[in-house]
């Protein structure tokens, strides 16, 4: 209501009839949008071809790769992308690692993936990747620390092992697809945050302060996991050497 | 009601025939070509500038948009307020101002709430190097406050609110106006989202809105008269908020 009764001054022009000039604006203005609305949703090309203007391309961009889920919305990885290039070193052994626990019946020696530096998650908002070097792009990736759905095995009473679902934090390096098993899979190259409540070994957890989730930094082991695993990018404040996670606010949760 | 008491005062309370009446009479001088001086002192008596179209119209423009007839009629209690200005453009930049000690009674600069220069200062740099870990679309929101709150927008207000006042503020005032800031920022988070509210999410704003509010009034106004500065009305029409969300459905 506000925006709209901001924009009504511009509509009145006349001062002699203020009001009958600003219901005939008004009601000219609603006409526009009602035709060019109708136009573009129901006969696109004709309305194309009669002003010249493409329809706005909606959806993911064109050179994504979509990532079929089977429960809740697809994942996507956008553009740009490198050529195919072949894991070695840590990046291999952390390839084969996760596919083992993904449980593939086939674990290559090799393996050859695509390399892809944001992704659309499920939540609908863009991850982005960690500067990693100079092909990067500074503008586009910026919001790469992200929120993963985790598991962690703990001891029951009984003495037995069960599993609880968990919140973690981490940055993504980059993101994987590879075709393995015969079907193609995409991974995020995750490096775990590193917080104070951290033991030995154990990365990916936030401590809280003042009631409010922290982590001291990157640092922790880096390992693939599955892009249906991100949560959510989380924005940090870095105070006093500490990173603070900000309250996820829905307004803007989707948007670049 | 009882937030607006002040210790020994007896004046009357405004109403809607008194504030036209004040705005008349200001409308009056200025048409009699009386000084600046003279205007300026009745205005600060009055507490009106003059006429308004919405609140106070004047017979000229009571003549020209007749069509605004029923709205007069309704009476203002009767109109939704705008939360955008409410929250976002006066109640949150007066909160800022007071944490950081832009806000002063009688040039008191010792008050518990107001943070350190050193402090504020820190607040904007952390908020301004915040910038890479958000989306393109909110970076716009992470300036320096201390330099730019001037300038600051209902979006970064927002933004101020919702997301980071909480991490900047948090340890850095004392926790019972921390306390109180969270209390507005908890009632912000669930009407300022694309999607609607329900009825336990309204009773929840409701309980949120009105702890701030006595407690505003409690800690912060006090209730004296060397305090009155404080004892702003945007504060206590925040209640009007839950009212409104039941009859028209989040702004």
């Amino acid at each position: 209501m506000e925006r709209k009764i901001g924009t009504l001054g511009k509509l009145i022009r006349t001062a002699s009839n203020p009001h009958a000039s600003l219901t005939a604006n008004v009601t000219r203005h609603c006409k526009a949008d009602l035709v060019s609305s109708f136009g573009e949703l129901y006969v696109p090309k004709e309305w194309a071809a009669t002003t010249g203007k493409q329809p706005e391309a909606t959806g993911i961009p064109v050179g994504s790769w979509v990532i079929p889920e089977d429960v809740g919305p697809d994942c996507a990885l956008l553009p740009p992308k490198k050529p195919s290039l072949h894991l070695r070193g840590m990046e291999l052994e952390s390839m084969r690692a996760t596919l083992m626990l993904e449980s593939a019946t086939e674990v290559p020696l090799a393996t050859e993936a695509k390399k892809y530096y944001r992704a659309k998650l499920a939540s609908g908002s863009v991850a982005g990747s960690t500067v990693v070097g100079s092909d990067s792009d500074k503008h586009r990736r910026r919001n790469y620390s992200v929120r993963i759905n985790s598991t962690e095995e703990f001891f029951l009473p009984d003495r037995t092992v069960g599993k609880r679902l968990v919140s973690t934090f981490g940055a993504v390096l980059y993101y994987a697809a590879v075709f393995i098993d015969g079907r193609p899979m995409s991974f995020a190259y995750v490096q775990r945050v590193k917080s104070a409540k951290d033991r030995s070994g154990r990365y990916g957890y936030s401590a809280m302060n003042y009631g409010i989730e922290t982590f001291l930094g990157l640092g922790g082991s880096t390992y693939y996991l599955p892009v249906a695993a991100l949560s959510e990018v989380v924005e940090t404040i870095e105070r006093e050497g500490v990173h603070y996670v900000l309250h996820t606010r829905e307004p803007f949760s989707v948007s670049e | 009601m009882f937030f607006f008491k002040v210790l020994n005062c007896t004046a009357p309370l405004r109403t809607e025939a008194s504030i036209a009446a004040g705005g008349a009479e200001i409308e009056n001088a200025r048409a009699e070509g009386k000084s600046v001086a003279y205007q300026t002192r009745m205005q600060q008596k009055s507490g009106v500038k003059g006429y308004s179209l919405f609140f106070a119209p004047s017979p000229a423009a009571r003549e020209a948009y007749p069509h605004l007839k029923d709205l007069w009629d309704m009476g203002l209690t009767a109109v939704p307020y705008d939360t955008m200005h409410l929250v976002l453009l006066n109640v949150v930049p007066h909160l800022w101002r007071l944490f950081a000690g832009l806000k002063l009674v009688n040039k008191k600069k010792d008050e518990d709430y107001i943070m350190p220069k050193v402090t504020v200062a820190r607040i904007g740099m952390e908020l301004r190097g915040a910038r890479r870990t958000v989306p393109m679309a909110q970076a716009m929101s992470l300036r320096n406050i201390e330099v730019h709150h001037k300038s600051f927008k209902a979006i970064d207000w927002m933004h101020f609110i919702l997301c980071s006042g909480e991490v900047l503020l948090a340890g850095r005032i004392p926790s019972d106006y921390f306390d109180i800031f969270m209390a507005l920022s908890r009632a912000c988070r669930l009407p300022f989202r694309p999607r609607g509210v329900l009825k336990t999410e309204i009773e929840a704003i409701d309980k949120d809105l009105k702890y701030f509010v006595s407690s505003y009034y409690t800690k912060i106004y006090r209730g004296t008269t060397e305090r009155l500065p404080l004892c702003l009305s945007t504060i206590a029409t925040l209640l009007d908020i839950v009212p409104l969300l039941w009859a028209c459905g989040p702004a």
